[in-house]
């Protein structure tokens, strides 16, 4: 059926073609909403919204990194994230003791154990030539074996009121968390459009031949771009832990695959070059609406699972089709 | 003068010794085989009986959590209590892999263990290797989780997974008088425990006609889970709520997704420790009923026993405690509710019976 | 030409060193590992693990990757034991069955990968949800038994030989026989080299994408029934482990994400070094925590070990 669709768009005229492209995405979020709206009264809720925004913060910071590193192509993805999320939130607990004044520094040091881990990440990946699906699996293993060893298993201390209010927080009747993450998606923005930085990113996932023959310092913007994964990991890290409120072993677990998920349904691509943080924004409001609204609903876990899974493939393959008749 | 004191001394060491030591000989009794509708199927061990010291062997299913990590510390504890009967302690992990598992078995047998302690990780991938280790004439001591077939181990040292269902059900029963809407919130789909708890609690149910369940989700035994879905709910249902039944970590997040929405209603748990000082700081009416870290130790105890050549019961039913903030009909709390909860412990801290050089924290 | 031979399997040459210097090593530190019964027991874990990844190895040499396999492996033991439940004459018509809708679900895979041109890692993991959600219709706990016979499956001896290690090896041998030295392995290798240059050279890598995932879910669903028989019983969640656990030998081995390079052999070793190095660390009592520090320094270096010398 999609092929008949997109032949029957082939005879189109281009800007259709390049309209449905661009905007698929959020033609599909509208259609969800839509549909969310329709099967249940309770989605337009104002507090539903709120409690969708505000989960969504965390999950939209991780995909915000790993939207850089999945543009930069070559295979990039960062599969280390969620264990770093989970470590840094540890961190977090057990030296702060749910002490304010500690709070910026040791959010210091959970930022940079982020930036390391993406450092080794980056490292690994251009120095080593160690593919990013096996150099950041490895470090996903090493950090938990790493933050295992550091807590005996057993996470101690408490966050401090600060980290609890930014996660959990309205200034006004808008969650602090969104607000936090308007801000990321502003500066990703700025810097993925408006910087040297940004065109070498795009300039490297669209084909890196070229990239080098531009005289960019290919190895320099990757480890940067891991790096980058590596520090809004530890910031989501910190939100996540602030908003469930005890710190737990686990606390980033899945987050790995669903913010990859999130990213390639808001139209980046592996091949890299391709796609950008607003997409990516619209993927986790789409993750996290299904994650929603098939608990509004009362589905049974069985029906939630094959629900998420049909999405995922609906969404990304929705407008992949349109994408390939370009080319 | 000196030789007075000594004589004194002495003999109130012996009197004190002789007071005391039956107290601390006579270990908790078992209070579930009160109820037990058989009488105890006890094992003849004689066969397994040997000169001491002996080799124990530990295969744990894993330390992943923090309710295995203190259970692995209470078996550590039992080894520790007996260390003029056992020589050699071996453990290993499986990390959670039922193949590790069955090799780390092996590896054991190997090292040549007189006794195998096993904490399943899944109780059919360990039955054929449990089996053969029976087999082989060294006795298998299951504990928190055992293996399929009756015949592969000689004493299952354990709690009633569907007895927890069942006494968290009847508390938030009697806690609404019969008559209100719950919601479930259960741990892992799939897994065993959580849907023995789930039937366990649905059995109570059918005795409770008007009392109805909005829905049942499953939580995975996650606070972050636990939060996220009794928000959704929240949504849906709203003050229809009257009650959640949960049984383990996700009733803590499910319990702050309602403090956010002001509500305040009867939720039951496990020995978490964070869920028992929110309860209490929070004033939400709680029960909360403990699935024993303490049975690590008491698997060493048993296995002992078995190498004594003393009969042990088949099925070890170790002593829970249950604690609530209000009495109902049925359910009675077993001490005050303050002296379970610890606000000077960690948030995943477990109700333990361990010395303090062994506590993980 | 015989240097150029060495070069092209300098990837395979290296995982073997890498092997033999472990199986050494662990020799010399433990004087349990080279008994007879550790060997054995060495070689009953090779197979589940082994198919998987021999599986695993098509899907990533056409430059995909397969994460939907850990839920066809639970799909298969819970739904083999469950309809079997210890009668013998049903234990055929299950088996066909069963692969028959493993087989679906790699089709359905590589339809829909080779149609909308959505990647494989996405699709998949799509497909796993459903999958994993079917099972859970089926059945929310560990389920069913299996006739005494069809212990042999995982238990089974020929010739004093574990009959778990003889499949594998049967499977192995004509999986490399297949990508070697047929059509259909040269179609592989060039869809995943280059998809566009391999289309326009009349191949069509829609269809040689839809087998290759067909072969991976085949491979999955033989792990599947191995682990039926092995556990005696169906258990929903057994599967899961092998979604990464399935891909780390495949790239240990050799083969690339990219596609296109690597190969069978490469995986074989990559599954030997996977599991002597979990019961090297068990023999030599290292404690879990360290075992997973261990475990991830062992994928990176082995890795990074042979790709600098790609360059």
């Amino acid at each position: 059926m999609q092929v008949a669709v997109s032949k029957r768009l082939q005879r189109s005229p281009q800007h259709i073609r390049s309209l449905f492209e661009r905007f698929g995405i959020y033609i599909f979020l509208a259609i969800l909403i839509v549909t969310a709206s329709l099967v249940s009264p309770n989605f337009l809720k104002p507090q539903n919204l709120k409690d969708i925004l505000n989960q969504s913060a965390a999950l939209g910071m991780v995909a915000i990194g790993q939207t850089f590193v999945i543009l930069i192509g070559g295979g990039g993805l960062d599969l280390s994230v969620a264990s770093v999320m989970s470590t840094v939130a540890v961190i977090m607990a057990h030296n702060t003791e749910g002490q304010n004044s500690l709070f910026i520094p040791v959010m210091g040091v959970c930022l940079l154990f982020g930036i390391i881990v993406g450092f080794i990440n980056g490292t690994l990946i251009t120095k080593r030539k160690v593919q990013p699906f096996m150099a950041t699996l490895g470090m996903m293993i090493i950090v938990q074996g790493i933050r295992f060893l550091y807590t005996k298993g057993m996470p101690k201390g408490e966050f401090p009121p600060i980290q609890r209010y930014l996660a959990t927080g309205d200034i006004g009747s808008v969650p602090t968390s969104i607000i936090s993450l308007a801000v990321m998606v502003i500066i990703a923005l700025f810097v993925l459009r408006k910087t040297t930085f940004g065109r070498k990113v795009y300039a490297i996932g669209g084909n890196v031949n070229t990239a080098r023959l531009c005289g960019y310092n290919i190895d320099f913007t990757i480890i940067s771009v891991y790096m980058i994964s590596g520090f809004m990991a530890s910031i989501a890290g910190l939100y996540l832990a602030g908003w469930i409120g005890i710190s737990d072993n686990w606390v980033g677990k899945g987050y790995e695959l669903d913010s990859i998920a999130a990213v390639v349904m808001g139209g980046t691509t592996f091949e890299g070059g391709r796609g950008g943080v607003l997409g990516t924004i619209v993927g986790v409001l789409i993750v996290m609406m299904l994650y929603n609204i098939v608990l509004l609903l009362g589905m049974p876990v069985q029906m939630q699972f094959v629900v998420k899974g049909v999405v995922i493939i609906l969404a990304t393959s929705f407008y992949a089709s349109f994408r390939r008749t370009q080319t | 003068m000196k030789k007075t004191v000594t004589i004194i001394v002495a003999a109130v060491f012996l009197l004190t010794t002789m007071v005391f030591a039956p107290m601390a000989m006579a270990k908790p009794f078992p209070r579930s085989w009160l109820w037990n509708s058989t009488a105890l199927q006890m094992m003849d061990t004689s066969k397994f009986a040997k000169k001491g010291p002996y080799v124990v062997g530990f295969s744990n299913a894993s330390i992943s959590n923090s309710w295995r990590v203190f259970f692995e510390r209470q078996v550590r504890y039992g080894y520790e209590l007996n260390k003029d009967q056992i020589k050699r302690y071996y453990v290993t992990d499986a990390n959670d892999k039922p193949d590790k598992q069955i090799a780390d078995v092996e590896d054991l047998l190997a090292k040549g263990v007189d006794v195998l302690i096993l904490s399943a990780a899944t109780m059919a991938a360990l039955d054929p290797v449990a089996r053969r280790t029976m087999r082989r004439g060294i006795p298998v001591i299951c504990v928190d989780r055992r293996v399929t077939s009756d015949e592969s181990f000689v004493s299952f040292i354990t709690s009633s997974n569907v007895a927890q269902g069942r006494a968290q059900m009847l508390w938030l029963a009697e806690m609404l008088g019969g008559r209100g809407n719950i919601v479930m919130l259960g741990g892992i789909a799939g897994s065993g425990p959580a849907e023995e708890r789930r039937s366990g609690g649905e059995e109570i149910l059918s005795a409770f006609p008007n009392v109805k369940v909005l829905d049942f989700q499953y939580a995975n035994w996650s606070p972050a889970e636990g939060k996220r879905i009794m928000k959704a709910l929240i949504q849906t249902h709203g003050r229809k709520i009257n009650g959640i039944w949960g049984d383990g970590l996700q009733t803590s997040g499910a319990m702050e997704a309602m403090k956010e929405a002001g509500m305040k209603v009867p939720i039951t748990g496990d020995h978490l420790n964070a869920f028992l000082v929110r309860a209490q700081d929070w004033g939400f009416p709680a029960m909360s009923i403990d699935f024993p870290v303490s049975m690590g130790t008491d698997s060493v105890e048993i296995a002992l026993k078995v190498l004594r050549g003393e009969p042990v019961p088949h099925i070890y039913e170790v002593p829970r405690t249950v604690v609530c903030t209000q009495d109902t009909e049925n359910i009675k709390t077993d001490m005050p509710w303050s002296r379970m909860a610890h606000k000077d412990w960690p948030d995943e801290a477990w109700n333990n019976t361990l010395p303090k050089n062994l506590l993980p924290y | 030409m015989r240097i150029g031979l060495l070069k092209r399997h300098s990837a395979v040459f290296i995982v073997y060193v890498i092997l033999a210097i472990l199986i050494l090593t662990t020799g010399l530190l433990s004087d349990v590992f080279l008994t007879f019964r550790n060997l054995e027991n060495l070689l009953r874990q090779v197979a589940p693990l082994g198919f998987v990844s021999v599986g695993q190895t098509f899907a990533i040499l056409t430059a995909g990757i397969d994460l939907s396999i850990g839920s066809v492996v639970s799909m298969t033991s819970v739904l083999t034991t469950g309809m079997i439940e210890g009668q013998q004459q049903l234990v055929l018509p299950v088996l066909v069955l069963v692969f028959g809708l493993a087989i679906l679900i790699g089709f359905i895979n590589g339809t829909i990968i080779s149609k909308t041109g959505v990647h494989p890692l996405i699709v998949t993991l799509g497909m796993m949800s459903v999958v994993q959600g079917g099972i859970l219709l089926y059945t929310k706990a560990p389920t069913g038994s299996v006739p005494i016979s069809y212990d042999f499956v995982a238990w089974g001896n020929v010739w004093k030989i574990p009959f778990p290690i003889l499949l594998f090896a049967s499977v192995a041998t004509i999986a490399i026989i297949f990508l070697r030295l047929t059509v259909f392995g040269r179609y592989v290798y060039a869809t995943g080299g280059n998809e566009e240059v391999a289309r326009l050279s009349g191949i069509k890598t829609g269809r040689v994408k839809t087998i290759v995932y067909m072969i991976c879910s085949f491979t999955a669903a033989l792990t599947g029934i191995m682990l039926a028989s092995r556990m005696g019983m169906g258990d929903p969640l057994v599967g899961e482990r092998y979604m990464l656990d399935s891909i780390i030998p495949v790239l240990i081995g050799g083969t690339r994400l990219t596609g296109g390079v690597g190969g069978v052999a490469g995986t074989i070793g990559g599954i030997f070094i996977f599991i002597i190095l979990s019961n090297a660390l068990n023999l030599l009592d290292v404690t879990a925590y360290w075992q997973w520090i261990v475990e991830g320094l062992v994928v990176i270096v082995s890795v990074s070990l042979y790709f600098r010398q790609k360059r």
